[in-house]
This record gives structure tokens, C-alpha cells and sequence, in this order.
């Protein structure tokens, strides 16, 4: 007994050492490295573009640049990715900040606002992208934990604030994760997989720009016909919308919503309500598949209708005279596209 | 919990620990140690049919007890129908009654006749063929008198729900395995190498080999009306690898886990791949349903020493039950039904016992005729194999008709890759070479050599292996 021990734990000990030590070093999802974002703060405070970036924790970025604002912009974009595109260049006048994280649900969203209640710098307008999946408790996406500190505030939760992240345990000891490292590991050696700091706009990576707005790898603005549908397809084939058994809106999700509404009114924040809409090559067979997405746009409008705020775009593209084109995949629109809906909604209200 | 699930991870050293640090002094209660993680085991993928497992225990353990106690011949027979009618009841409602049901209505509208039958969503718990046939098993024995009731409670629980073999065999025969229950078990530092070699390459056949042709299974299957003829045979030839790795490297962790704990389970597979006919596939391949079929239906039956009528009749038989047991589909009936096919020349001639050795015996490598036999039988067992993959029996000879059919002959080698084919050569390599030995591994004798071989195999399942939590295909049976 003891002899085999002895052996299963020297070979234990020395394989966990192997995939613990190559999973923090090639952490290619960042779970280990604290310091991406910090750089990528650091690079945007010297009034830089920054780029390179990939596989980061776009909420733990939040948490970062917010309190780096010099001032508070006049507009705030919140929302998904489905509104990271958004920023200056919509208004000569008006500065305009975007925090959009990916995938953002209601948590998300009340967490961020929090932390511009923190740092004291509420805006004067907010316009909030509200994504079905947003109100969706099966998905379980747990993204918005990075947030759940200011989440628990905004709601008057008692948060201790040390949360066992056992993801991040797990992740360590993953060989999944390990398979992935390794494969990292070249990029890491050879440090090319910093973020870099640019003043250009358009780069061969995804780039964040100053007012916090995404503008994508420029290599996405040549997509072809045939890879939109195909991206929209394998979306839909692989649940990517964060609709997974998506049957019931979720009430404590309504209720949050509600209660930030409130907030912001009692602040005099004027809030607008934008559904951005779905690619037509699968909007109708999703809303086979998730007929709740027209009850989710019919909640939202509600919700503007007695709050008395403003409501605008819509998860039907048709209503937009959206085509397959207007899209880079199943559900996130083209720069030029999105920048008109929002320009006509500023514009309608100037 | 998955054998290749981070749950079971930990759950294994701590369960091993506990085992032999704490509870090592009394049988009892390490036999009910044994009882409480096998049903958290169990338990950890839906607690709710651990009552089933209870329940078609306690009624073997009092059925087999009247039939002991019983000198009338028809009160043993009544409680063993008891006995077999509610283990088989529980099997025939979660497993057969929606294709009973589903069945029955097709046969109605073949004959124009609507019909609106009952139907219910059942879950089919996981294991439910294993567990139910092995405490057949154990009244069966009673009533044949080949072995005495238990009197343990606890022990009898334990052999019914034991972990490592409990949701996917192999199916243990009371005979051999409860009497293990009834003696103090003694760690011996062979036993755990053999029970840690098995783990190891079962993982290595499950995560490496089984999970990677999966991919492309999945891919070719389920695209294969696009599919170019050599990648319907490839698809079908990955099966079989996926099919083999899968299930045989479950029974390998299975054997092993057991091992770990002072208990020897039976050889389920002998690499059928290498088999020169039919006859020997099926002595090499699963054995435990095998010989369960052969001792308590075949055999029942009259097995071979009867009519040539009544015994193709109970060939037909015993491959057909085979195939329903896997599951409700007709595709698992063909499979069983095309296995007998191949079968029965072999008996008719009464050639079925010709090659009851190793392939090549003493040689290295095998002669002409053997790799002729061997490719023969592997096709065939291929052929059958599409019919066990595929959704339909329609789609398996569409998938047929297509590798004849198809006007490509390009095969997308870029989607495979290198890697995949070389370590499909090491393990045939690999299981050549430890051909003659129930624990393959155990046929390389030099210490470096071996070595050097575990080093191999877990660096390549670090780097190779699917960790996706891919189920077992055999947990669906």
C-alpha cells in the first residue's frame, strides 16, 4: 500500500504541478492575469487606443476605467456587445462614454451603474441595450460575478465581498484548459499577446478606443454574404444568444430593472431603452424556437411606457428594414448601421 | 459521475482513503462504506432512482431467501418469476414502453388505422440493463442452486449497487462477485499497479481514442448525405475504434477502480478486433452479456445440441434479445439480427470453436490467412456497426448505399489531422502487442520500457484527450 501511495502521489503531485504551472502561464482566458486590464487602463489614460486585446474580463475592465474617468460623459452606453460600437463619433457635441460588456445581462448593468454612482460621475443620459437573454435566469452565464460586488450594493445586498471563485479553481486544475495554455504558451514567451497601445482606429485586432467604444478587426468589415449567414447559423445552431431554455422572464431580473429606473430618475437621469435587432436570416426561426423574445420586446416597451422613458430599435429587423448585410454575424449590426439608428433616435429627440 | 468527470477525481482518492484508513477494521462497515458511496455515486446523476436500485434489491434479497427456505419446487419457481417479472417489468416500462407504444401505432397506420395511444415521457435511468440483469442473475443462481441466499443485507446491497461496474458493467455474476463481500479484503501492491495500469488505459482508450473519433463520427453521420464514399468507411470504421475504446475502456476503469479496492471483476473485453471469425468476436467482445445470455437463455433454450431449425432458431434468438437489450430501436434488432447472419454459417458448420486461442500464438506478427481473417471480420463487424450508430434502419443502409453510391472519392483529410490516425497506430500497435494479456499493459515486462509507455500515455492524454464530460456511449443502455 504504502509503496503504491507513494508512487500515485509523487506522480500526482508532479503532473498537477505541470498543469498548474503551464495553465497560469499560458492562461490564454486571462483567469490568472490581474494585470490585463490594469494594462489596458494604464494604456487608455495616456489618451490611447488600445489593441491586441483578446480573452479578456470585460466587467474587471469596468471596474478599472471607470474610476480612471476624468469627467462624466453627457451619454452613457450600456449594454451587450450588441452596442460596444458606439461612441464619440456619434455626436460632435455630446461626449459619449461606452461601458458595454459582453453578453450583459440586468446584473451587469445595474453593476456598472453602481460604480458611477461610486465614483460620483452619473451622466446625464444613459441609454441601456436591453438583449432578451438579459432576462433569462437559465443561461447560466455567471459572467456578471466580476460585478456582483456592486450588483449587491445597488440592491442593498450584505456583501462580505470574498467570494471562493471555484471556476477559477477549477480552471486551474482543468486539462482542458491546459490543452488550450499550452498552445498559448508560444505567444506568451515571445509576449505577444499584450495589449498595445495605437492611435490608429483600424487594426488587425479588435481595439478599444478612448471613449470606450469596440471597433472591430478591420478584416471584419470586408465579411462576405456567405460568412454572415453562416456565422448567424452556427449561432443559432449553438445556442450563442444567451437564450438557452429561455421560457420565463425572470421576475427578480424585472424587479432589479425597476428599481434602477428608479434610482436614475430620482438622479434626473434621462434613460433610453434600445433592442437591437437580429440578423433576418434566423430572426424568424428563433422567435420559433423562443417565442418569449416577443414578450421580452413587449416587457421593455412597457416598462418605458409607464416609466415614461423612451424606447427605441427593435429584436425584429424588419422593422428596421434591416437585410442579411446590415449584419457582421447573427445578431451584431455594422458600424455605419447601428450609428444611423442611434443618430435618428438622437436626432428625434434634438 | 462520469469516470472521466472531475468529480470523480476526487471522489475516488477520498472514497480510497476512507476505505482502507477508516474503515478498513470491520467487514461491515466497510462493506457499508462501500453501500453509502456507491449510492452517492449513483445518486450524484439522479437521486430520485436510487429507489429503483433499493427496491429491486430488497426483492431479489427476500425472493431469493423463500426460494431457499421453499421445499415446494412451485414456490421456488413463484418467487423467481417475482423476482424476474419485476425486475424485468421496471427494464420493459423505463426502457420499452414509448417503442412499444411507438411501434404499435406505425403498425396501425401501415394498416390505415389511427390511433392516439397513451404515451409517456420516461426517463431511461442510467444503468438500468447492468443492475437489472445482474441481480437477475443472482435469483436465477439461487433457484438453480448454484449459490445460497445472502443473509447480509448490506453485503447484498453493496454487490447489487457497487460503484465502479454499477452503471455500465461489467454485469457480475452473483457467483462471483458477492462472495468478495463476505471476506476481509487485504491491499496487495500488485493488485493496485494492475488496478492503476487498467485505469490508465482505460482513461487513455476512452479520452484519447473514443472522444476523438467521436468528432468526426458525429461530423460524417450525421452529414452523410454530402459525405464522400471513403469517408462513409472511414466514419464507419472510426466507429467501430469509438465504439471498442469507449466501452472497453469504461470496463478497464471499471476493473481497475475495483481492483483499488480489494475486488476482481471479470475480463469484459479481449481485443475482439484482433478475432479471425465472428465466433470469436463475440467470445472477445462484451463478454459479460455474452455469457449472461449463453448461461441463462441460450443454454435454457437447448443452445446448439438441438434441430438445425430450433438452433438457428435460438441463434436468432440470443442475437436479437442481445441487440434490444442495448436498446429501443429497431436499428440494435438489425445489429443483433445481422450478427447472427454472420453467425450462423460458423455453427451450421460447426466451425464456431476453430479459433478459440490468441491470433498468432507465439509469433510476432500474424500470417497471411489471420490478417485476411481478422480484415474480413472486421468489416463485417464494421457493416453491422453502422446499423448500431445510426438513427434508423433506413439511414444505416442509406449510409450503405452511399458508400457505393457516392460520385466524390475525397476524403477531408485537413478535419482529421495527423495526430488522430498516428495514435490510432500506436494503440493497435499497443494492443497487438499485449494481446495475450487481460491487462494490456501488463505484456511489456521491461520496467523501462513501461515506463516510458506511462509517460507516453498520459502526455498524450494532457494533450490529446477530450475532456468535454463526454458521456459513455453504454450509459444509454
Amino acid at each position: 500500500m504504502k509503496r503504491l501511495l507513494i508512487k500515485t502521489t509523487i506522480l500526482s503531485f508532479v503532473l498537477l504541478t505541470i498543469i498548474i504551472s503551464v495553465n497560469v502561464i499560458g492562461d490564454p482566458a486571462r483567469i490568472f492575469d490581474d494585470n490585463y486590464e490594469a494594462e489596458m487602463v494604464s494604456i487608455l489614460k495616456d489618451n490611447y487606443n488600445v489593441t491586441n486585446i483578446s480573452n479578456y474580463d470585460d466587467r474587471a475592465f469596468q471596474k478599472k476605467i471607470i474610476p480612471n474617468l476624468p469627467t462624466s460623459p453627457d451619454i452613457l452606453v450600456v449594454g451587450s456587445s450588441r452596442t460596444m460600437l458606439i461612441g464619440n463619433n456619434l455626436s460632435d457635441d455630446l461626449s459619449i462614454y461606452n461601458n458595454s460588456v459582453n453578453r450583459a445581462s440586468i446584473y451587469d448593468i445595474i453593476g456598472i451603474y453602481q460604480l458611477y454612482v461610486d465614483n460620483k460621475i452619473l451622466p446625464e443620459k444613459i441609454i441601456l441595450g436591453i438583449d432578451p437573454g438579459g432576462f433569462n435566469d437559465n443561461n447560466q452565464d455567471n459572467r456578471w460575478f466580476s460585478l456582483r460586488k456592486e450588483y449587491n450594493k445597488f440592491i442593498g445586498k450584505n456583501d462580505q465581498g470574498n467570494h471562493l471563485d471555484l471556476t477559477k479553481i477549477k480552471q486551474l486544475i482543468s486539462i482542458t484548459y491546459f490543452q488550450e495554455s499550452i498552445r498559448n504558451l508560444p505567444k506568451v514567451i515571445n509576449g505577444e499577446d499584450r495589449p498595445i497601445p495605437t492611435l490608429v482606429v483600424n487594426n488587425l485586432s479588435n481595439t478599444i478606443l478612448t471613449d470606450g467604444s469596440l471597433k472591430y478587426d478591420i478584416r471584419m468589415d470586408s465579411v462576405d454574404n456567405q460568412t454572415i449567414v453562416k456565422k448567424s447559423l452556427e449561432a443559432f445552431n449553438n445556442e450563442g444568444f444567451g437564450l438557452n431554455s429561455f421560457t420565463e422572464i425572470s421576475l427578480e431580473r424585472i424587479n432589479d430593472f425597476q428599481q434602477l429606473i428608479n434610482h436614475a430618475k430620482s438622479q434626473n437621469i434621462e434613460i433610453e431603452l434600445y433592442m437591437s435587432p437580429f440578423n433576418p436570416h434566423i430572426y424568424q426561426d428563433l422567435i420559433d424556437k423562443y417565442p418569449i423574445i416577443l414578450e421580452v420586446e413587449a416587457m421593455v416597451k412597457n416598462i418605458g411606457e409607464t416609466n415614461n422613458i423612451s424606447t427605441f430599435g427593435s429584436y425584429d429587423p424588419t422593422t428596421l428594414n434591416l437585410s442579411v448585410d446590415d449584419f457582421y454575424d447573427g445578431w451584431h449590426l455594422k458600424t455605419d448601421i447601428i450609428m444611423n439608428i442611434f443618430k435618428k433616435q438622437l436626432d428625434l429627440k434634438e | 459521475m462520469l469516470f472521466n468527470s472531475f468529480e470523480f477525481a476526487l471522489f475516488l482518492p477520498i472514497t480510497f482513503i476512507l476505505y482502507w484508513f477508516v474503515f478498513q477494521k470491520h467487514l461491515k462497515t466497510q462493506n457499508f462504506f462501500l453501500l453509502v458511496v456507491s449510492y452517492v455515486f449513483y445518486g450524484w446523476w439522479d437521486w430520485r432512482f436510487l429507489s429503483l436500485i433499493a427496491f429491486s434489491s430488497v426483492v431479489d434479497f427476500l425472493c431469493a431467501q423463500q426460494i431457499e427456505k421453499s421445499d415446494l419446487k412451485s414456490h421456488k419457481k413463484l418467487f423467481l418469476w417475482i423476482s424476474i417479472l419485476i425486475n424485468l417489468g421496471f427494464l420493459g416500462f423505463f426502457k420499452y414502453f414509448n417503442f412499444f407504444i411507438e411501434s404499435f401505432t406505425d403498425m396501425m397506420a401501415m394498416m390505415g388505422l389511427q390511433t392516439n395511444p397513451y404515451s409517456l415521457n420516461v426517463i431511461l435511468p442510467v444503468g438500468i440493463s447492468f443492475y437489472t440483469f445482474q441481480t437477475m442473475s443472482y435469483t436465477i443462481d439461487v433457484y438453480r442452486g448454484k449459490m445460497m441466499a445472502s443473509k447480509d443485507p448490506v453485503s447484498f446491497f453493496a454487490y447489487v449497487s457497487f460503484f465502479p461496474q454499477l452503471v455500465a458493467g461489467p454485469i457480475e455474476r452473483a457467483v462471483n462477485l458477492l462472495p468478495q463481500f463476505k471476506f476481509k479484503r487485504n491491499f496487495s501492491y500488485e493488485q493496485g499497479a494492475d488496478g492503476m495500469r487498467l485505469i490508465l488505459w482505460g482513461v487513455f482508450k476512452k479520452v484519447v481514442i473514443a472522444d476523438n473519433c467521436a468528432i468526426f463520427v458525429n461530423q460524417i453521420f450525421n452529414n452523410y448525405e454530402t459525405a464522400s464514399g471513403p469517408e462513409l468507411i472511414l466514419g464507419a470504421v472510426f466507429f467501430a475504434f469509438q465504439i471498442y475504446g469507449d466501452f472497453s475502456g469504461y470496463s478497464d476503469i471499471a476493473i481497475g477502480t475495483a481492483k483499488l479496492f480489494g475486488f476482481d471483476l471479470m475480463t469484459n473485453f479481449r481485443t475482439p478486433y484482433f478475432s479471425r471469425d465472428m465466433a470469436e468476436f463475440w467470445r472477445r467482445w462484451h463478454i459479460s452479456l455474452s455469457t449472461w445470455f449463453r448461461d441463462y437463455v441460450y443454454i435454457p433454450l437447448g443452445g446448439s445440441r438441438v434441430s438445425k431449425g430450433r438452433a438457428i432458431f435460438n441463434t436468432f434468438m440470443i442475437f436479437i434479445v442481445s441487440g434490444f437489450w442495448h436498446g429501443a430501436n429497431w436499428t440494435f434488432i438489425v445489429w443483433g439480427a445481422l450478427n447472427a447472419i454472420y453467425f450462423l454459417p460458423l455453427l451450421l458448420r460447426n466451425k464456431n470453436r476453430v479459433n478459440k486461442d490468441t491470433v498468432a500464438e507465439n509469433r510476432i506478427l500474424p500470417n497471411f490467412k489471420e490478417l485476411w481473417q481478422m480484415g474480413l471480420t472486421f468489416t463485417l463487424t464494421c457493416v453491422a456497426w453502422i446499423f448500431f450508430r445510426a438513427e434508423s434502419v433506413g439511414e444505416a443502409f442509406n449510409y450503405i448505399f452511399s458508400i457505393f453510391n457516392s460520385e466524390s472519392y475525397k476524403v477531408s483529410g485537413k478535419d482529421i489531422g495527423y495526430y488522430l490516425p498516428l495514435i490510432i497506430v500506436l494503440w493497435v500497435t499497443l494492443e497487438w502487442y499485449g494481446r495475450h494479456y487481460a491487462i494490456i499493459l501488463n505484456g511489456f515486462k521491461t520496467t523501462y520500457f513501461r515506463y516510458l509507455l506511462y509517460f507516453v500515455l498520459i502526455i498524450t492524454i494532457l494533450l490529446k484527450g477530450e475532456f468535454g464530460q463526454n458521456q459513455f456511449i453504454y450509459f444509454q443502455f
